[in-house]
Order: structure tokens, then C-alpha cells, then sequence
């Protein structure tokens, strides 16, 4: 009995030394053309320094990170596709007018919320690890939120969901740890409907309180 | 010798306390394979107890706000960061029989060799599990219980159920949390050395260490929800499936986001 377990640990000692000083290969770029996925991971790494640049930063006022996050969300996000996605199967029973200003809402409701959540945002880094093609017409730009220089902590892993429309890529999902900000928002709205017995008049009404 | 015969003693009764609790475990996941309910509208879960849940989620953010939460914060602003990633790291430490059962028994091989590894490294060399050093070394922590082994077997949730000061859970997570208490070693070793009183206060340990983890998220969360109890039972289904689906969490799920512009 004692022998095995002090063969198993022998084993694992082997193994942790072996994995612990893992041999990083990598190869070189190549000097091709930029591909799809190389074009993703730039737009994100771009629309990510922009917004850090300012989300983060103390001298300004909640009102000017939002006024710059506005700007941001219309260069970058395709905010009428999460819109449409988070109202669900709502979407098809709701009236024009209903829409038109459920968008408008929606948004005001997005800048308000993102731009606190990002102004938490303190010294950690932003790296971008890879990105891959999903589905016929999007990409999933994998990032990570690194802890600030020196600091011990976890690293959160940022999904980028990017969608490609004639010629011009769009954010439509963030993916934060595994949870889809789209996915949970259309939840938090069906329920909201649901409560109001089917009517999207009932989140509009809930969504004008917020704003 | 004494001490070992009175431990496989209590073995033998432990042996009946698993049996039972598989028992009982099952004949839950029995029950709510039978409960199957449109999950469209209540996030991919059923909620058949919404009324119910929905009440104890409203207790719990009561006693959540008068007790836990304040605790939670007195904990951040009296322990430095340093020491409370060490407290995080060595309650990690301690699960590692658990984790390493519950790799086994969804036949991961690499996850249970890396949970010994962490295990042996982050003991030996990270000071008793206070520093992760193998997580530094780039094997990281995988959460892992017996309610993500009967996701891997094929099991479902089954109903949606907020229990009193324990929150979100399901039918099949709830079962999984009394399998992991028997299946730890430790568990067994206090009872049966009568030092249960560490049981508790490993458990309240974690409980104030998971809540400050959270504080930040749970309170942005709460910020931009209408409905904040949908928002959590959301976020709940779609953590569980991240961490059963391990390493690829998040794109396993990526369901189809129509485009502003598609027919319907």
C-alpha cells in the first residue's frame, strides 16, 4: 500500500517537474497577407485601447466616460443585433413604435451600464490570446483581464463575440468567464415581459424608469 | 490503535451514509427527469418552484444584505489582498481529494493529474497551499463537484431551486454538494478525531471568501438588472455549463444571434 502511493508520488513528481517547465514553441509569423482572424484580434485590441483609455481613467467625469462610451458602442457594436437578441421571441410580436423606442432604450440602458461596469476598470492589463471563425459570419476573439503588474490575482477571460457586415466588424456578445452579457440580458427582459403578461409595453415602461 | 479501529468503525457506517445519499440523490434525479417544462423563458433551467424560489431569493438577499455582505466587506477592508488569494488557495488546496474523485469519475485524466500535481507542488512548495504556485506555472484551478460528474454522465439539471442561505441551485447540483461532503477524506477524519468544529470553520471560511470574490460582480449584476432573481438563475445555468464544459467554456454554447437586418 505504502509502496504504491510512494510510487504514485514519484510519478507526479516526474510529471509537475516536466509540465511545470513547459517548452514554449512558437512559430514565427508568417508574412502573409492579414487574415480574417488576425484582422478580429486587431479590431478588438483597438476598440479595447480606446475604451481603457478612457473608462479607466479618474480625471473624468461619469458623464464624459459616458458621452465617449456612446461614441465607442456606435463605432464598434452592432447594438440593433444585441438589441434584437435580447428582446428573444418578443421581438416578432412587438410593433414598430415598440421597437424604435425599446432600441432607444436599450442603448441608453447599455452606455449607462457598461460605462460603470468598465470604470472599475484599474491598471489590470488587456491581452488578447487568439481568435477563431464561428459560424458563417462571425468571429470569437479570446482575451484575458490580467491582474495589475505585481499584483497576484485571477485572470478573467473576455470573449468577444464579432460579427462581419459588409466589410465592417461589429461586437454582438461579450462572453465574460462562460456568461454571455447578451444571453443573460434576454433572460433578465423575458422575465420582465413575462411578469406584464406578454406586453413589450411592460419593459418599455420598466426601461424608461431606469434611464 | 485504538484511533483506526474506531475509524473503520465509522467507515463502515460511512460506507451507509454514501450508499444512502446515492440513494437519495438518485431518486432526485429520478424525479426531475420528470419534470420537464418549456426552459425558454426562465434562461434554459426549469423553474417549476418560481414562486417559491422566488420568495427564499428575497429572504436570502435580506440576510445576504443585514449579514453576509457586510461581513464579506469587513473582510476586505481588515485582510490585504495577498492574504486573502492565500486563504482562497489553501481552501482550493483542501478540496483537492474532491477534485481528484470527481476528475476520476468523469474519466479526465489530465485533470486529475493536474489536480495531483497542484496538490503536491502547491503543499510542498507553495507553503502548505497558501501560494498557487502551480497555478503560476500555468496549471490552473478547475472547479470541479459531483454535481459537474452527473452533468459529464448525462444528467440534467432538473427543476430550478434557491434553497434558505444557500442560493441558486438545481435538483442535480444540490445532490452533487452532499456526494462531495461524503467523498471527503477530511470530512470523515474531523468527525471521526472529534474535530468537527473545523468542518464549520472551513465552511464559514468559505463562505466569506467566496462572498468578497463576488462582491464586486454580484452588485454590477444587480445594478443592471430589472429583474435581478431571472439575471442570477441566468447566470447560474450558464456557469455551470462553462465549468462542466472545462477549458473550451466559452464557446460551447455559443447559440445563433440573428443579425438586426435577418427575416424572421
Amino acid at each position: 500500500m505504502i509502496k504504491s502511493v510512494l510510487a504514485a508520488l514519484a510519478f507526479g513528481a516526474i510529471l509537475s517537474t516536466s509540465m511545470i517547465f513547459p517548452v514554449a514553441v512558437q512559430g514565427k509569423a508568417a508574412f502573409a497577407a492579414e487574415t480574417a482572424e488576425q484582422k478580429a484580434e486587431k479590431f478588438i485590441s483597438d476598440m479595447a485601447n480606446d475604451g481603457l483609455s478612457f473608462l479607466g481613467n479618474p480625471n473624468l467625469t461619469m458623464a464624459q466616460k459616458k458621452a465617449r462610451f456612446q461614441k465607442l458602442l456606435d463605432k464598434s457594436f452592432d447594438i440593433k443585433t444585441i438589441g434584437r437578441f435580447a428582446l428573444g421571441i418578443h421581438w416578432k410580436n412587438a410593433s414598430d413604435a415598440e421597437k424604435e423606442e425599446y432600441m432607444d432604450l436599450f442603448e441608453k440602458m447599455v452606455v449607462d451600464v457598461y460605462a460603470h461596469r468598465f470604470s472599475e476598470y484599474n491598471g489590470q492589463k488587456f491581452q488578447i490570446d487568439s481568435a477563431k471563425a464561428s459560424g458563417k459570419r462571425d468571429y470569437l476573439v479570446s482575451s484575458r483581464i490580467l491582474p495589475p503588474e505585481g499584483e497576484s490575482g485571477v485572470d478573467v477571460r473576455v470573449d468577444w463575440r464579432v460579427r462581419v457586415k459588409d466589410g465592417n466588424m461589429r461586437v454582438i456578445d461579450i462572453i465574460v468567464e462562460g456568461i454571455s452579457m447578451s444571453m443573460t440580458q434576454r433572460s433578465d427582459f423575458a422575465a420582465v415581459i413575462q411578469k406584464g403578461q406578454g406586453e413589450v409595453e411592460y419593459l418599455l415602461t420598466e426601461l424608461r424608469k431606469t434611464n | 490503535m485504538v484511533m483506526l479501529g474506531g475509524i473503520k468503525k465509522n467507515f463502515k457506517s460511512s460506507g451507509q451514509m454514501v450508499l444512502k445519499s446515492l440513494l437519495i440523490s438518485f431518486s432526485v434525479l429520478t424525479l426531475s427527469a420528470c419534470a420537464t417544462q418549456d426552459t425558454s423563458m426562465t434562461g434554459g433551467i426549469a423553474d417549476p418552484f418560481e414562486k417559491a424560489n422566488r420568495a427564499v431569493f428575497a429572504f436570502n438577499e435580506t440576510a445576504d444584505a443585514v449579514i453576509l455582505k457586510p461581513i464579506a466587506k469587513g473582510y476586505r477592508a481588515v485582510v490585504p489582498k495577498p492574504a486573502r488569494n492565500g486563504v482562497r488557495n489553501a481552501l482550493r488546496n483542501l478540496k483537492s481529494p474532491v477534485l481528484l474523485g470527481n476528475e476520476l469519475l468523469q474519466g479526465d485524466v489530465d485533470g486529475a493529474m493536474n489536480v495531483v500535481t497542484r496538490a503536491m507542488v502547491n503543499s510542498l512548495i507553495g507553503v502548505g497551499g497558501l501560494f498557487d504556485v502551480a497555478g503560476y506555472e500555468g496549471i490552473e484551478y478547475e472547479e470541479e463537484d459531483f454535481g459537474q460528474t452527473l452533468a459529464v454522465w448525462g444528467v440534467g439539471h432538473g427543476p430550478y431551486v434557491v434553497a434558505p442561505l444557500m442560493g441558486p441551485g438545481s435538483f442535480r447540483d444540490y445532490s452533487g454538494k452532499v456526494v462531495d461532503t461524503v467523498m471527503d477524506p477530511l470530512y470523515w477524519w474531523l468527525n471521526n478525531t472529534d474535530q468537527e468544529e473545523w468542518l464549520l470553520v472551513r465552511t464559514g471560511t468559505q463562505i466569506v471568501s467566496t462572498r468578497e470574490e463576488l462582491l464586486d460582480v454580484l452588485a454590477e449584476l444587480k445594478r443592471g438588472a430589472i429583474d435581478y432573481y431571472a439575471t442570477i438563475r441566468s447566470v447560474y445555468v450558464q456557469n455551470r455549463a462553462a465549468l462542466v464544459a472545462d477549458q473550451d467554456k466559452n464557446d460551447a454554447f455559443l447559440q445563433d444571434i440573428p443579425d438586426y437586418d435577418d427575416e424572421y
